[in-house]
């Protein structure tokens, strides 16, 4: 064995340091508990928000929404718990390379023997345990207002979790790639743009149906129409993905087409970060 | 195994330049979309490093100097593996740096210089030289004992548990130093050692790379605008200008080689500008250095001359005709920075 090989098996050691690496993020995240606090209380007086605006305009709403069989803040919270779960893979590529440079860390990791690996791995455990914790708080607040949360319907959700994540993934991998490709450092032109597109166009707030004809053709590009309209149907009637094949087909042809292209653009953007040393704030 | 540990051959590194948007960021969101843009737009190129070539034997203290900008960092972070060259080959203790990176980084410790170099705000000085610890494999108990010792090493045992934002520039520069000291690797990489320190500490850690290290075996690259530095701690040099080395070898050799000549140096009282351009049109003269000292009373001249009797007769004689008053002379060697100035001057490059 090499003298200089590191002391424990190559995984391990990139995980050893994705956990460090996430008890830092989190201890900055609790450097400034009240901005952490706070935070918390935004995800809840957001919700809150968004479930006043729901009972006022449910009347309208209902008749709209009555094939799924649910009333309109059930599912407006179902968007916006479909919005924190794909943002996870959105964002969260994008962050890890952002915050890691714009707060110097890069330099540590591509330093060391590891690399970006447990920089990245650790942003990720990060941004699970964020979200996770968000999405807790809004179905501990839904369950306090009465809003039924459905668990019988779990394996159907978790199914659709499963498959329509994985276009998320994909297109945040793109996206982080932007961070050197594009020399997009302070923000992906790409989450900027699909995240103003989802609101209008994915049946985020309403049903596509009710957009203009024009438009709705640039609904089924989006990933978030089939995973909003599926997650939907499994919360509300536990519909099963796979059976439900007007989603499952674009969602695979989607995963088909963006997951290898992330992987190869995200590989690419840090080929050439390593060619002209885009990551690194040393200069 | 190789005598050398470090081979660097024809290496070439090029940057693009790019189109810059700014200021504006009273634009908000629309900023950021236009710099994006901008930045996207390729303005040139920068050639870095232009054919460079030297190998580092094992246990050898190698400097690389040379004026701003002339490559000495991106041959640093190519060596380091934290930039790939674009043509060329470079090779630490056996192992390809461009074929396998992560596996040459295992074998060298890289010390940046006046700049964060990853150091967590948010995290204590112990905790940030942990987490370095981690990133080299040693447990958690290895990783705690390594960062005391380094710690106790720089003389930041007291701060230990302080913030590196609570800690002035040159306690920065220790911290860097602690970080790359962590870890057992046979070639360290140091940017600018002694950058932004007192010079109590700066003695230190010059002795401490020059005893400590050497008597640990460790190859030490470092790079420095210091001259004296480079004389006091490296076994060779190398000088950089524009991407290329122009000298390499011990600073008796660059001496021998570039300055055939002496340094004449002159201590007096009034020495007027008319003197001065009289002493700078002397032929032997090959730079010069002036310094006023009492408001300008008394001025020091520190002539590089490759006739030194007879610059100095000269010079006395003038400055004698412009009623000056001689306090000393003297004629000694030139120094490396004497070397350096005659190699890198732009007026007599």
């Amino acid at each position: 064995m090499d003298k200089y090989e590191l002391k424990r098996g190559g995984f391990r050691i990139v995980l050893l340091v994705a956990l460090e690496t996430l008890k830092t993020r989190l201890l900055k995240a609790m450097f400034f508990p009240i901005i952490f606090t706070l935070s918390l209380i935004d995800i809840v007086i957001g919700t809150l928000a968004y479930y006043l605006m729901a009972i006022f305009v449910e009347g309208g709403m209902n008749r709209y929404i009555s094939a799924y069989g649910i009333t309109y803040p059930e599912y407006l919270l179902v968007a916006i718990i479909g919005d924190i779960l794909a943002g996870l893979f959105l964002y969260s590529f994008y962050e890890a390379i952002g915050m890691g440079y714009w707060g110097c860390e890069t330099d540590l990791y591509i330093t060391s023997p590891v690399g970006l690996k447990g920089m990245i791995m650790g942003s990720l455990l990060t941004s699970l345990v964020w979200n996770t914790l968000a999405v807790f708080t809004l179905l501990s607040f839904a369950a306090i207002l009465g809003i039924p949360l459905h668990l019988e319907n779990l394996p159907q959700v978790l199914e659709v979790l499963a498959i329509g994540l994985l276009p998320f993934l994909g297109l945040g991998l793109i996206s982080a790639s932007t961070f050197t490709l594009m020399n997009a450092k302070q923000g992906s032109p790409i989450t900027w743009a699909i995240n103003i597109a989802q609101r209008i166009l994915s049946g985020y707030y309403f049903p596509v149906q009710l957009l203009p004809g024009f438009i709705r053709p640039l609904s089924y590009i989006l990933p978030h129409t089939y995973f909003y309209e599926a997650l939907r149907l499994a919360v509300s009637k536990g519909i099963w993905l796979h059976s439900y094949y007007h989603l499952l087909h674009p969602l695979l042809i989607q995963i088909a087409i963006l997951l290898p292209l992330g992987v190869v653009l995200f590989k690419y953007s840090l080929i050439k970060a390593e060619k002209t040393g885009d990551l690194s704030r040393w200069t | 195994m190789s005598k050398d540990i470090v081979i660097v051959n024809n290496v070439y590194k090029s940057y693009p330049k790019y189109k810059r948007f700014g200021p504006g960021t009273c634009l908000g969101q629309a900023h950021w979309i236009l710099a994006t843009i901008f930045r996207m737009r390729k303005e040139g190129v920068v050639e870095a490093l232009k054919g460079v070539s030297f190998r580092v034997k094992r246990k050898e203290i190698f400097a690389i100097v040379g004026p701003n900008g002339a490559g000495k960092t991106t041959l640093v972070k190519c060596i380091g593996a934290l930039l790939l060259p674009d043509k060329g080959y470079i090779e630490v203790d056996g192992v390809n740096v461009v074929e396998e990176p992560l596996k040459a980084k295992k074998r060298m410790n890289l010390v940046g210089s006046g700049y964060w170099g990853g150091f967590d705000w948010s995290l204590s000085l112990e905790e940030n030289l942990q987490l370095f610890a981690l990133l080299y494999g040693y447990d958690f108990k290895e990783a705690k004992r390594r960062a005391k010792e380094v710690l106790d090493i720089v003389g930041l045992s007291h701060k230990a548990k302080d913030n590196p934002t609570k800690l002035s520039s040159g306690e920065r520069q220790r911290l860097a130093l602690a970080k790359g000291f962590i870890a057992d690797v046979p070639l360290y990489l140091i940017d600018e050692p002694t950058v932004g320190l007192d010079p109590v500490f700066a003695k230190q850690i010059r002795d401490y790379i020059k005893t400590e290290m050497k008597k640990r075996g460790i190859t030490v690259i470092f790079t420095t605008h210091f001259m004296h530095e480079a004389e006091y701690l490296a076994d060779r040099i190398a000088i950089i200008k524009d991407g290329k080395i122009i000298a390499l070898g011990t600073a008796d050799e660059l001496k021998a080689k570039f300055t055939r000549g002496k340094v004449v140096e002159i201590k007096a009282y009034n020495v007027y500008e008319d003197a001065l351009n009289k002493i700078k049109s002397i032929e032997d003269i090959i730079h010069i250095d002036v310094f006023h000292r009492s408001y300008g009373a008394e001025t020091l001249l520190r002539i590089l001359t490759r006739n030194p009797l007879e610059t100095l007769n000269n010079v006395l004689d003038i400055l004698l005709m412009y009623s000056s008053t001689i306090l000393y002379a003297n004629i000694s060697e030139p120094t490396l920075e004497d070397v350096y100035r005659a190699i890198v001057g732009e007026e007599y490059g």
